[in-house]
């Protein structure tokens, strides 16, 4: 392979990659705003400028494509002194207002200052004034006094979002980035912008002001708007979400997130529940866990004996991990043969990530009942039964559609046991709830549409007596009288790779961060 | 800060086999005694001051109860930047920012509350707030509070406070709860 | 009959009134004596009304009152899984052995009276005493013990098991220290002490075991105030690092751990006045003649009970000032390390207690009139006073601003 020396390290590259791609690669650091790994390069910016043996000017790192033998130079003081002056330009018409900025904290300008500059800079003119507030469409603010003109935003829209809903208007002091004329920026995937700017130009409406950065936590997790489950990051601060940011992988959602998937931080936080409930004579009252799990397993014991008379509902948020403890409880311990499955109703679908199947684990939830030997049907269907053949029913999440109507169905049953993880149109019908976690806060694993798996991992811990369903499941087994020795989620992963054919050869156990698609 | 380091002292016979010391240590805690039970305080006077009945003048840079400064036109000085509780070493410090109606300013605290009752008084937010919107300067020794609810002061409260006038608020106006203290 | 009468009248009058009132005394001093000589104020807060406008606080002594108040009407709570029997009962037992010591002091001159014949001011009188004296002593170390274990609280139970390690090892040193006055008066009777230490020495030197036996003296005040658990031994109690073996008593419980804690303190002036300051006498005045020379000359009365009076009197004030100097020794130093505790008990004072006895054992063999054993204390105490007043000075480390 052809190599090139930067800083006197000799860094083989692969033809056609810029200098920029292959130092990032060999662990060497040149700063860059306007390029994007995923994004054309523009090379506008020109904080990235190195110094290039036998070139008469310093060249953009970002643009100019590795040659055998090259010599490149990223730390002399040639290179350095331009980095500052560049960054002296940068910083001339920036309001440096980072203490009311949301972007402070996760910044390339603050940091690069930190790093490059570090000093007044000589201006002291007026700084240029631009509109500081303006609404680009429903989700994106953008401050034109912050902004750097890199131009990510506009080549995200045009090359990945493929609308060309931004554009660069005006020239000198007075560019700015904006939309058209009565088009707003809409797009599906709007929110991307604030991601690519590098600097607080481009924010988001939902986030915007509900917390600094820097006290925020950060943890893995995969996004529940759809199939397409894409990877995500969850950022989180005293057991709340505040938003969810896309987590690199390549083979599902490259860096990208789809508006309505982000927006989906908001059902971890919503009604979560925290303690359990029982339904009283005066309605529907917070009780102890233990004295709700007790009066579950009273209520559920007639069932469980005569293994008939329960109809059971699990929502296809559930885990792997849990819809296996639940089809083993369902049908051991209570004898029933067909599940309906809790579901969201198809949504928009388009080529790039949104699918239509909104329910993030219905492959994963149907393969585990179907190896059980279990029926599934949908919530609708189950509603059309006669509730007289019907005596309990146990549902197990809220995520789900057709809630209203269960609800409205359950209110004539005899016994309704809910395991979920917040509130919902059954939580005031159902005469035990058990307060579970949440997908943030579960340890489990998901299979999208694409049949691959990948692991949740928990970001905070339950609170109060929420516990993850597994667990409550296992409790009520064990209060019925069937022993179910799964303690922990890792333990019914082992059980799911030794009993159902169709993970045999997935490997469930043994997903990696970046998940993993079974080779079927 | 310089690190200093202490030297083990070494002792001689004499000092430990410590009778003689302690006796002359008993005779000058007695004398102590003696010359307070006497009643020559004039020369040495007690330090007991007798608060509340006796009250310090508490000096200039005093850091008593916070209070939040205004513009001129009676908003909060403050951007709700969140400087101040990221300094905060007590994490007592709780703000809600909301757009500011005023373009120029961007941020306001719609929400800014300060646990008393977790308040170390450091004065750290003083020294990290960026619009020097939060002062110390109060001169209010905190108050007893009744309830824990009343420890936590909000924005308006926090805002009708004003710097010190000199002596601190007499004892019994306390409670700003109740009665704003003097100089309100 | 009589016998129970006077016994029962003597224990009244001495262990509840004298010493419980001194005890109850002591806890205001502390506090008092403890603030002038740091130069506060001590207590002035307690009062139940007010008298010219000014609160009226009596010195502060009303706090005796409200401490009992409040000791009285606290919740006696005992924790979860304390052993409740034992929890209870572990304050009354260092209380009680304090109570039973104090039945063996001699507090006053015999009484001569015509229709009751001799009756000794001293609740017991036994032949053994001072024997008595050590082992109901050393019993009282089991309420600290079994108060630490019954809590079930870790921190409790450390107090108890250093109290149980400290009493051990001091009580050898202790009970060493009083051999020499044994081998100096020749009885373990305290009331034979007591009378033994009449008369002068020399013509001029009272014949006390201070003087006597200066080296005994100091030993046994150092083992004792350990025995005692006061300060600077007051590891038991630690209560900067583990609060100690009453952490779980509130209420009256606590209470008597306190009021316990000043009861010793009076039990211990009672025991060294008795063995080292010549009990209720004083020299040329009280003692040396059966004739009164307060109460007599006041009054004008010259019998026996004039003269027990005088005897009582100067015990008590023999008492008091030992207490005094105790609290003033506690407000003196600050408190030992465990393992300087240990090393002072096993490697310091037990030689040096061997060592007296044998000086003692010597010196008396050679002068039984114990005329050379009086020049040889008086000898130390002389020295002991030049080294304190000319002794070397560490000229204080250079102080640190803040
Ligand atoms: S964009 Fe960055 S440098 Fe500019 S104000 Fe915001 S945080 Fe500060
Ligand atoms: S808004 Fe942000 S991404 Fe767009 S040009 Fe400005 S700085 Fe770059
Ligand atoms: S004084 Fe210190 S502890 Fe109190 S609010 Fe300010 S920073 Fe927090
Ligand atoms: S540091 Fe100052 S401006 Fe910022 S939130 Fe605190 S009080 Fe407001
Ligand atoms: S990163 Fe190369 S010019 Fe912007």
């Amino acid at each position: 392979m052809p190599s090139v020396n930067i800083d006197g390290t000799s860094v083989e590259f692969k033809p056609g990659d810029s200098i920029l791609k292959t130092a990032k690669k060999a662990g060497i650091e040149i700063p860059y705003y306007c390029w994007h790994p995923r994004l054309s390069v523009a090379a506008n910016c020109r904080i990235c400028l190195v110094e290039l043996e036998k070139s008469p000017k310093l060249v953009p790192a970002c643009q100019t494509p590795c040659g055998d033998g090259m010599v490149v130079r990223t730390k002399s003081d040639k290179v350095k002194e331009t980095q500052k002056a560049v960054h002296e330009f940068l910083l001339i018409n920036h309001p440096i207002d980072c203490p009311i900025c949301d972007q402070a904290g996760e910044c390339k300008l603050q940091n690069y200052y930190m790093k490059l500059q570090l000093d007044q800079g000589p201006m002291q003119d007026e700084k240029a004034h631009k509109p500081r507030l303006e609404e680009l469409g429903p989700y994106v603010l953008y401050n034109g006094e912050r902004c750097v003109m890199c131009t990510r935003c506009v080549r995200f829209m045009e090359e990945i979002a493929k609308d060309r809903q931004l554009g660069v208007f005006e020239r000198g002091d007075h560019v700015r980035i904006g939309v058209f004329p009565n088009k707003p920026l809409d797009n599906p995937y709007s929110l991307n912008v604030v991601d690519v700017c590098p600097v607080g130009a481009l924010t988001s409406s939902v986030f915007r002001f509900k917390q600094r950065v820097w006290f925020l936590s950060r943890s893995p997790s995969i996004c529940p708007g759809c199939a397409k489950g894409c990877n995500v990051k969850v950022d989180h601060r005293s057991g709340i979400v505040y938003r969810l940011l896309p987590r690199e992988n390549d083979a599902v959602n490259q860096s990208w997130l789809c508006d309505e998937g982000r927006l989906t931080y908001a059902r971890a936080n919503d009604g979560r529940l925290t303690t359990a409930a029982m339904l009283g004579p005066q309605g529907v009252d917070s009780a102890a866990a233990n004295a709700a799990l007790d009066r579950a397993i009273q209520l559920l014991k007639p069932v469980a004996d005569s293994k008939q008379g329960m109809a059971a509902v699990l929502s296809l948020h559930a885990t792997c991990e849990e819809a296996y403890l639940f089809g083993r409880f369902v049908k051991e311990v209570c004898g029933v043969d067909e599940v309906a499955l809790l579901a969201y109703a198809d949504g928009v679908a388009d080529r790039f990530l949104r699918q239509a199947d909104k329910n993030p684990n219905r492959a994963g939830v149907t393969r585990v009942l179907c190896d059980l030997g279990l029926k599934t049907t949908d919530v609708a269907s189950l509603c059309n039964k006669a509730t007289s053949a019907v005596k309990a029913l146990l549902v197990l999440g809220h995520e789900g559609a057709e809630l209203e109507r269960l609800a409205a169905w359950a209110a004539k049953l005899e016994i309704v046991v809910q395991v979920a993880a917040a509130r919902s149109p059954l939580t005031a019908k159902a005469h035990v709830t058990l307060p579970a976690t949440n997908w943030v806060q579960a340890d489990g694993t998901w299979q999208n549409g694409a049949l691959r798996l990948q692991r949740l991992v928990p970001a905070f811990a339950p609170q109060d007596a929420a516990r993850p369903a597994h667990e409550w499941l296992a409790d009520l087994a064990n209060g019925l009288g069937v022993a179910f020795a799964l303690s922990s989620p890792a333990t019914i992963r082992a059980e799911i790779e030794r009993r159902l054919p169709s993970f045999a050869a997935a490997k469930i156990s043994t997903v990696p961060a970046e998940g993993y698609s079974p080779a079927s | 800060m310089a690190i200093r380091v202490r030297k083990q002292v070494e002792f001689s016979f004499y000092e430990k086999s410590y009778l003689p010391e302690v006796a002359r240590g008993v005779f000058v805690t007695l004398s102590h005694f003696f010359h307070n039970l006497f009643g020559r305080r004039a020369t040495r006077p007690l330090q007991t001051l007798r608060y509340p009945y006796e009250r310090r003048v508490y000096p200039q840079r005093f850091r008593g109860q916070h209070r939040l400064l205004a513009r001129e036109d009676g908003s909060p000085r403050c951007v709700a930047c969140y400087m101040c509780a990221t300094a905060c070493p007590a994490y007592c410090i709780h703000i809600v920012a909301a757009e500011s109606p005023d373009p120029k300013i961007e941020k306001y605290p719609a929400a800014f509350e300060i646990d008393m009752l977790r308040c170390i008084y450091c004065g750290f937010c003083v020294e990290a707030c960026p619009e020097d919107a939060i002062r110390m300067d109060t001169g209010i020794h905190t108050p007893a509070f009744l309830r824990r609810e009343d420890a936590v002061v909000g924005r308006v409260d926090l805002m009708s406070l004003s710097g010190q006038a000199g002596t601190p608020p007499a004892f019994g106006a306390q409670n700003y709860r109740e009665k704003k203290p003097a100089g309100a | 009959m009589f016998l129970v009468v006077s016994t029962l009248i003597k224990l009244v009058v001495f262990a509840l009134v004298f010493a419980l009132g001194l005890a109850a005394i002591l806890t205001w001093m502390e506090r008092r004596q403890s603030a002038y000589s740091q130069d506060r104020l001590g207590p002035t807060r307690a009062h139940f009304f007010k008298l010219f406008g000014r609160p009226f606080v009596l010195f502060g002594l009303l706090h005796i009152v409200a401490d009992a108040l409040k000791m009285f009407f606290k919740e006696p709570f005992i924790p979860k899984d304390a052993d409740r029997g034992i929890f209870r009962v572990a304050p009354l037992i260092g209380f009680c052995t304090s109570l039973v010591i104090l039945a063996l002091v001699p507090f006053g001159p015999d009484l001569v009276t015509e229709r009751w014949g001799v009756i000794p001011l001293q609740v017991a009188r036994i032949d053994a005493g001072l024997l008595l004296v050590l082992a109901v002593g050393s019993l009282g170390v089991y309420g600290v013990a079994l108060a630490g274990w019954a809590s079930n609280n870790r921190f409790a139970l450390l107090g108890g098991m250093r109290a149980s390690a400290q009493s051990v090892s001091y009580e050898i040193a202790l009970g060493l220290t009083i051999v020499g006055v044994l081998i100096a008066y020749g009885s373990t009777e305290l009331s034979a002490i007591v009378n033994a230490q009449r008369g002068l020495v020399h013509g001029f030197l009272p014949n006390w075991g201070i003087f006597i036996q200066p080296f005994a003296a100091v030993l046994f005040f150092v083992a004792a105030t350990a025995e005692t658990k006061r300060a600077p031994f007051d590891l038991p109690e630690g209560e900067s690092e583990i609060i100690g073996y009453f952490l779980e008593y509130s209420s009256m419980g606590f209470g008597m751990f306190m009021l316990g804690e000043f009861i010793e303190i009076v039990v211990l002036s009672c025991v060294f006045v008795t063995l080292f300051l010549g009990g209720w006498q004083l020299p040329y005045l009280i003692g040396d003649t059966s004739s009164s020379f307060l109460f007599g000359s006041l009054f004008g009365v010259n019998n026996s009970v004039a003269h027990a009076l005088d005897g009582m009197l100067v015990f008590g004030i023999k008492v008091f000032f030992m207490c005094a100097f105790q609290l003033q020794v506690r407000w003196t130093l600050p408190r030992f390390r465990y393992d300087q505790l240990m090393r002072l008990g096993w490697k310091t004072l037990l030689p040096l207690a061997l060592a007296n006895i044998f000086a003692t054992a010597l010196l008396t063999w050679w002068d039984p009139t114990l005329k050379i054993l009086g020049h040889v204390g008086v000898a130390m105490i002389l020295m002991f006073v030049l080294v304190v007043v000319a002794g070397p000075r560490r000229v204080p480390a250079e102080s640190h601003g803040h």
